[in-house]
């Protein structure tokens, strides 16, 4: 089935496998949660479209954001992103995941839901990915809740509240904190 | 009387002098004006006096159309659309709109159309927005009073929960707790089976009574969950009351953070109670057994369901924004996600 522009269905569902098999690989490996988030980084910075997960979590306010502070504000979430994944696996708890159909929502996009069995608990994940020249994940719905839309709720509030400054302030103060 | 003729004459020259104007404005601001039409923007209707009569049309400035074209550069291939509103800011960063399932056909054969509207009810349409924009919301009145019940768990949760679960994960390992919660799952089947025949699930029902036999014969009273080995059993979507009222058509109501229960909605607060009227544990403290008793029975239950609950909890607010907010909108999408199984 053709989905993207240049690619298809197929190659989306191996993309995402492939970085999932990365990231449980390297889940297993880790001694520790603190250190996790770092190991992850790599393999996240290539299979995550940070750059479009930034703009949709801060939905219109963005255009309102100079440049500096778009690649600042992209910046500051993706380590949050890679925190929030990360803190989702536990060393030596692996997942076991199946994956179900891959849907095509619309040209250049696929969702692909999966079962995954985690710590004795059955998740619904749903995985939405799209292709910008190579297929990248924009989001990941775990049970119904979209990691984005829960962010853009957060930074609707934010921007409601204060403008830029405080989405800007607000990332940089979450970004600080310790994961611990 | 020469004077009176000239002064008559450059009344009536000036007089048509200023309609031919006018005249002229109105088609120039005519050809400014568009309305959007069958996808395509064309001349508004205008009169001397406006909009015509009855006319509900919104009008756009031309310039205010902006051109996308069909075939994306290699760096926006996402975006195969037409044409959206031209955003007001001096951002280099060009508006990108959801595409209206555009079909490969006419990705073909329109490659040369370049005025076609997309969200035209929508001021601002562009990526930012995307499938976001319809986020599950849910009415928070009191919430105040809610912010401060969500800091007094958080530091229930913190200091007193979390110790106790801790020692629970210490004292038992892994396999007895999840013995433990394979046992307590397994008896609240009437409240699946119930909620399953009260939303029209016949074929749920019967899988989940199904699923009740073979853990409670085969599983050793629930201990095993043998179901998970038999694909038709293994995800069978969970039913409670508050789910029943959703697909009944009740909203959510208002949005309320019990003390230690943490987050609810109305109709979840009034769901759990028919829970509560049909888990077999609670039926105990009505059948003579005391209340004591029918504590340290559920104790096991509680201490696995708040160790996972502890980890969710931490998991949605660890890295939050507003933790308040992250947990709210988790709760609802997740709520609105059952309901809609």
């Amino acid at each position: 089935m053709t989905c993207g522009f240049s690619a298809s269905t197929p190659d989306a569902e191996n993309s995402l496998k492939k970085s999932v098999g990365e990231v449980v690989a390297i889940a297993k490996d880790s001694k520790s949660s603190s250190g996790l988030s770092e190991s992850l980084r790599p393999v996240l910075m290539k299979s995550i479209s940070f750059d479009a997960m930034t703009r949709r979590a801060i939905g219109p306010g963005w255009r309102q954001f100079t440049e500096a502070q778009q690649k600042e504000a992209t910046r500051l979430f993706t380590t949050l992103i890679i925190r929030t994944y990360s803190s989702k696996f536990t060393p030596g708890e692996l997942p076991e995941i199946s994956y179900k159909t891959a849907r095509c929502p619309e040209p250049g996009r696929v969702e692909i839901a999966t079962s995954t069995l985690y710590r004795g608990s059955q998740y619904e994940v749903i995985y939405r990915l799209e292709d910008t020249g190579g297929w990248r994940i924009t989001d990941v719905v775990i049970e119904g809740a979209s990691l984005v839309a829960n962010y853009r709720t957060q930074f609707d509030a934010a921007f409601k509240e204060g403008g830029v400054d405080a989405v800007m302030n607000a990332l940089k103060k979450s970004a600080s904190q310790s994961t611990e | 009387m020469r004077q009176s003729i000239a002064f008559w004459t450059t009344l009536v020259a000036a007089f048509f002098c200023s309609r031919a104007g006018f005249a002229s404005d109105q088609t120039a601001l005519n050809s400014q004006i568009v309305i959007i039409r069958e996808d395509r923007a064309k001349p508004a209707p205008l009169t001397k006096n406006g909009t015509p009569k009855n006319s509900n049309e919104t009008l756009f400035l031309r310039t205010a159309v902006k051109e996308v074209p069909l075939a994306p550069s290699p760096q926006e291939k996402k975006k195969p659309l037409k044409t959206s509103l031209a955003a007001p800011q001096s951002n280099s960063r060009k508006p990108t709109p959801k595409p209206t399932k555009p079909t490969q056909k006419n990705a073909d054969t329109n490659k040369n159309d370049t005025i076609k509207i997309t969200k035209i009810s929508q001021p601002v349409s562009n990526d930012d927005l995307d499938e976001y924009s319809d986020i599950a919301k849910i009415a928070d009145p009191a919430e105040p009073i809610n912010r401060c019940t969500f800091w007094l768990n958080h530091q229930l949760y913190n200091y007193v929960l979390r110790p106790i679960s801790n020692v629970y994960e210490f004292v038992l390992p892994r396999p007895a707790r999840n013995a433990v919660h394979n046992v307590f799952d397994n008896a609240e089947y009437p409240v699946r089976v119930v909620n399953h025949a009260l939303q029209f699930e016949f074929k749920r029902a019967d899988l989940e009574t199904r699923k009740f036999f073979v853990n409670s014969v085969a599983g050793i009273g629930g201990i095993l969950k043998v179901s998970d080995k038999i694909p038709a059993l293994s995800n069978i979507p969970s039913a409670d009351t508050a789910q029943t009222f959703a697909k009944w058509g009740i909203g959510h109501g208002a949005y309320v953070v019990l003390p230690v229960l943490g987050p609810r909605s109305v109709r979840d607060t009034v769901g759990m109670a028919g829970d509560y009227a049909l888990n077999p544990i609670s039926w105990l403290s009505y059948g003579g057994v005391g209340g004591a008793t029918t504590l340290a029975i559920s104790g096991p239950s509680a201490a696995q369901n708040m160790n996972e609950r502890i980890r969710i909890y931490d998991s949605a607010t660890k890295n939050a924004i507003d933790p308040y907010i992250a947990v709210r909108t988790g709760y609802v999408q997740y709520r609105d996600q059952a309901a809609s199984k």
